[in-house]
C-alpha cells in the first residue's frame, strides 16, 4: 500500500505539470525551432556525457526540498511534498543533461492534442522512474557509500549521453523530412 | 572525448538518423525516444551523489 501511495504521489502531479507544459508550448509555432534546438543540444551534451567530460554542467538549479517542509509531518504528507516536487523533475537538481531535451521534444510536436499526450507520457515516465529509483535506493543500495553512488552516476551519465545522441539524430531526420 | 568512444557516439547518432528515416521522419520517433529518456532520467537521478 505504501508503494502505491508513493507512486501516486509522484505520478499524478507530474502528469498535471507536464500536460500544462504540453498545452502551453504547443499554443505557439515552436516545432521547427524545437527540433533544431534538440539536435544542437543533444549533440553538444551527448558528446560531453558520452565522452565522460564533466564541464560545462547541464543547465539547472541546485535547489532542494527544504527539510522544514518534510520534518515533523505525516508520512503521507511527506510523500505528497516530495512527489509533487521531484516527480515532474523541474524543481530540483538535474545532474544529467537529458532532462532538458524533454520540454523541447514536447514543443517539437506542434499539435496541441498530441503535444499534451506526449507531455503526459513524459511526466508519467519520469515520475515512475523517479519513484522506482527511490524504492530501489531504499531497498538495495548503501546510501552511505558516496563512492558507489559516484561510480553509478558516471555510468548513468554515459547512458544519458548516448540516448541524447540517438534523440539528436532522430530530431535531425524529422527536421529534414519537413524541409 | 576519448577516441575509443567516438565510433560509439557516431553510431548512436546514426541509430537516431536511421530510426527517423525508417519512420519517414514522423514525430513519433522523437516521441518514443523522449519517453525512454524521461524514464531513464527519472530512474538515474537516484544515483546522483
Amino acid at each position: 500500500m505504501r508503494r502505491v501511495w508513493l507512486l501516486a504521489a509522484y505520478v499524478l502531479p507530474a502528469i498535471i505539470v507536464w500536460m500544462t507544459l504540453g498545452l502551453l508550448v504547443n499554443l505557439l509555432p515552436l516545432s521547427a525551432a524545437a527540433l533544431v534546438l534538440m539536435a544542437g543540444y543533444g549533440v553538444f551534451y551527448g558528446v560531453l556525457e558520452a565522452g565522460g567530460m564533466a564541464r560545462p554542467a547541464p543547465p539547472g538549479s541546485r535547489w532542494q526540498v527544504p527539510s522544514g517542509w518534510v520534518r515533523g509531518v505525516s508520512r503521507r504528507r511527506r510523500f505528497v511534498v516530495w512527489g509533487s516536487l521531484l516527480g515532474p523533475g523541474f524543481a530540483t537538481r538535474n545532474p544529467y543533461a537529458g532532462f532538458w531535451l524533454l520540454p523541447l521534444a514536447v514543443a517539437a510536436v506542434g499539435n496541441i492534442g498530441y503535444g499534451v499526450l506526449l507531455a503526459a507520457a513524459l511526466g508519467a515516465a519520469h515520475s515512475t522512474g523517479r519513484a522506482l529509483g527511490l524504492l530501489r535506493d531504499v531497498k538495495d543500495v548503501d546510501v552511505n557509500s558516496y563512492l558507489q553512488s559516484t561510480l553509478r552516476s558516471m555510468y548513468w551519465r554515459k547512458v544519458d549521453g548516448f540516448v541524447l545522441l540517438v534523440a539528436a539524430g532522430a530530431a535531425v531526420m524529422t527536421y529534414a523530412y519537413r524541409l | 572525448m576519448s577516441w575509443s568512444r567516438a565510433p560509439l557516439a557516431a553510431g548512436a547518432i546514426a541509430l537516431g538518423l536511421g530510426a527517423g528515416w525508417a519512420l519517414s521522419g514522423r514525430i513519433v520517433t522523437v516521441a518514443i525516444l523522449a519517453v525512454l529518456l524521461a524514464a531513464e532520467n527519472g530512474y538515474s537521478k537516484a544515483y546522483s551523489p
